[in-house]
């Protein structure tokens, strides 16, 4: 029980350590004034838990291009619309670095409720239509993990499928387990491009043959192999890419909670425009 | 405990079974006679509060223990590999480690009754099993009926055994469903149930999402009714435009498509609000009988034609104090044309 959190709190302190080497973040100005936004533009994440009885929202930003992916994040207050401040976050292509949702709305000067609001949301949009994020929740108290994400807009498979922040070798006690299904007649090949999730760098890639109509179930130890690698006590998270070119894949990933024997989907994530 | 809880939710499955045996397809949802407006200034206590959830007091109903039943049937195997053009359900659990699937079909049409198909592969061959039996699960309009996993085996004709699943062949090491629909109203959620934990989660895995694809209507389904006690769902809706809204949310039994009475909320600009389903029970005047288990939330913009709203459900397990996101649902892309009829 104690190893899990303490995994995972490694794990979250980390990787908010690692994020300040590996994303650019700007803190915004706290240009307060009463003025709702059209939501419709931007894609918004709610609810947030900002530790009530443990519970903290982490966002995972992803720029699923090779290039930097700046995500401007506007916090927005409920019920009011009153517009707290605005951040912008850099990311490194193909990298997804992990924010607990506290230091978000800190960047952006939303140091506390003004107006009667009860609650932030967070409105996502980038400068080149390339970002998503994956909106997850930890428990403290208890281990307990699981994706949030609820989404306007999907992040669908297209040239590329995307499955982010897949927990590696060196989480052990949230094994992850990936789903690969092709809806091709004929055997696919897809090529996978394993990616380090904090910097974005591709560690390895790999061919991969997929058969007509399969379901393939792997752990993700399985792609470390593929490309001889072993992750470093402090390389969390990888993103996996996989060429899509027929548009016939569909992936997955959930997480093994052993403690519980369950399994937890965290496949969803939002695209953001 | 484990054939308590997969009792209650056979329980469930066998009474929507009935229901949708003996559903009058002719019909389509009972529109609302009188809609009550609720106003922005009521709507403000349910406004959101960070990391707030209401609780509600543990209660176990699910003493009454129930038993699978488990057919012994012959199988037909035979090689299909082909493009497909329908939606996907996987990973597939039948009792590994405890954890069973369940497929809920929603017709998302008010008024025309669909089929839904669910044909069973083995993965890596690519091969079915059993018999497809296309478009056999018969759903009227609004509703979405639970199936085990154990029933959508049966329902191909494949012998069950004491696992909880048929013998898997050909090299194969799991199974997957392949969901097909007859109109293009269809969508599904794969969810899973552990019953030694009482672990629940949804598992969907979707090429493309319902619940705001809609430019018009938004969708919550299989939304906990308060005959669930021990999970409490709760609902969160966003208001995306920068003026305050007036939505209609209709309220509709899942297992029927029957539809329970509709609440007009008047919601402020960009404003969250965070509300027990038992809120829209009581707003429509209705009170789940002890089989009730899930509804059907249908939102609607009144003021504009498009749908710009953002909704939710999770819900909280007591048990574990964890919050389950339950909002994803599949959507099915049409395939031409068997006539939809009553079994």
């Amino acid at each position: 029980m104690f190893s899990i959190v303490k995994s995972l709190l490694i794990a979250v302190a980390t990787s908010v350590a690692l994020n300040a080497n590996a994303a650019e973040v700007t803190t915004g100005s706290s240009a307060e004034r009463q003025s709702a936004l059209d939501g419709t533009q931007y894609e918004v994440l709610t609810p947030i838990y900002t530790g009530s009885a443990g519970n903290i929202s982490y966002v995972r930003l992803f720029a699923s291009t090779q290039a930097t992916t700046t995500f401007t994040i506007t916090v927005v207050g409920s019920p009011s619309g009153h517009i707290y401040g605005t951040t912008q976050v850099q990311v490194p292509g193909l990298a997804s670095p992990q924010y607990a949702v506290t230091t978000l709305l800190t960047m952006a000067n939303a140091t506390g409720f003004v107006s009667g609001d009860t609650s932030y949301a967070l409105y996502f949009q980038t400068t080149s239509g390339t970002g998503a994020y994956l909106h997850v929740l930890y428990n403290s108290v208890t281990g307990f993990f699981e994706n949030l994400t609820a989404c306007k807009n999907y992040l669908l498979p297209g040239n590329f499928a995307y499955l982010i922040n897949v927990d590696t070798s060196a989480i052990p006690n949230y094994p992850a387990q990936i789903f690969i299904q092709s809806a091709a007649a004929t055997t696919a090949t897809s090529q996978v491009a394993v990616i380090d999730a904090n910097n974005g760098s591709i560690i390895g890639t790999f061919n991969m043959n997929i058969g007509a109509n399969t379901v393939l179930v792997l752990p993700e130890s399985f792609f470390e192999q593929s490309v001889g690698w072993t992750p470093s006590p402090s390389q969390y998270n990888v993103n996996l890419q996989f060429s899509n070119g027929s548009n016939d894949l569909l992936v997955g990933q959930s997480v093994v909670n052993q403690q519980l024997s369950a399994y937890l989907n965290i496949t969803a994530a939002c695209s953001v425009p | 405990m484990r054939y308590s809880l997969l009792g209650a939710v056979f329980f469930a499955v066998l009474i929507s079974g009935a229901l949708f045996a003996s559903a009058d397809d002719s019909t389509g949802t009972n529109a609302p006679t009188e809609i009550r407006t609720i106003s922005e200034q009521e709507m403000a206590k349910f406004l959101a509060k960070d990391g707030a959830l209401e609780t509600v007091v543990l209660s176990n109903q699910y003493a009454a223990a129930g038993q699978n039943s488990r057919s012994q049937s012959p199988s037909l195997e035979r090689q299909s590999t082909t493009t497909l053009t329908y939606a996907l359900a996987a990973p597939i659990y039948t009792g590994q480690n405890n954890n069973d699937t369940y497929i809920r079909f929603f017709n998302t049409s008010a008024t025309q009754n669909n089929n839904f198909g669910a044909v069973v592969y083995g993965s890596p061959s690519g091969r079915q099993y059993g018999q497809g039996y296309a478009y056999s699960f018969f759903v009227r309009p609004l509703a979405s009926v639970q199936y085990s996993i154990q029933d959508i085996f049966q329902n191909a004709r494949l012998t069950v055994g004491a696992n909880g699943a048929p013998t898997l062949m050909y090299g194969d090491t799991s199974w997957y469903l392949i969901i097909s629909t007859s109109f293009p109203t269809g969508a599904f959620q794969n969810v899973i149930y552990n019953g030694s934990t009482g672990f629940y989660e949804n598992a969907s895995l979707c090429l493309n999402y319902l619940p705001n694809i809609s430019t018009s209507r938004g969708f919550l389904m299989n939304v906990h009714t308060s005959a669930l006690p021990a999970y409490p769902a709760q609902i969160y809706f966003y208001n995306l435009q920068n003026s305050s809204a007036l939505y209609q949310v209709t309220v509709v039994d899942a297992a029927t498509g029957n539809t329970m009475g509709a609440v007009n909320i008047t919601v402020a600009a960009n404003a969250l609000y965070s509300v027990p389903e038992t809120f829209f029970e009581q707003s429509v005047g209705w009170t789940p009988t002890s089989t009730q288990y899930h509804t059907n939330l249908i939102f609607q913009n009144l003021t504009q034609s498009t749908f710009n709203a953002k909704v939710e459900q999770f819900i909280f397990n007591q048990q574990l104090s964890a919050y389950i996101n339950m909002t994803t649902a599949c959507t099915i892309p049409s395939s031409v044309g068997v006539q939809p009829t009553s079994p």
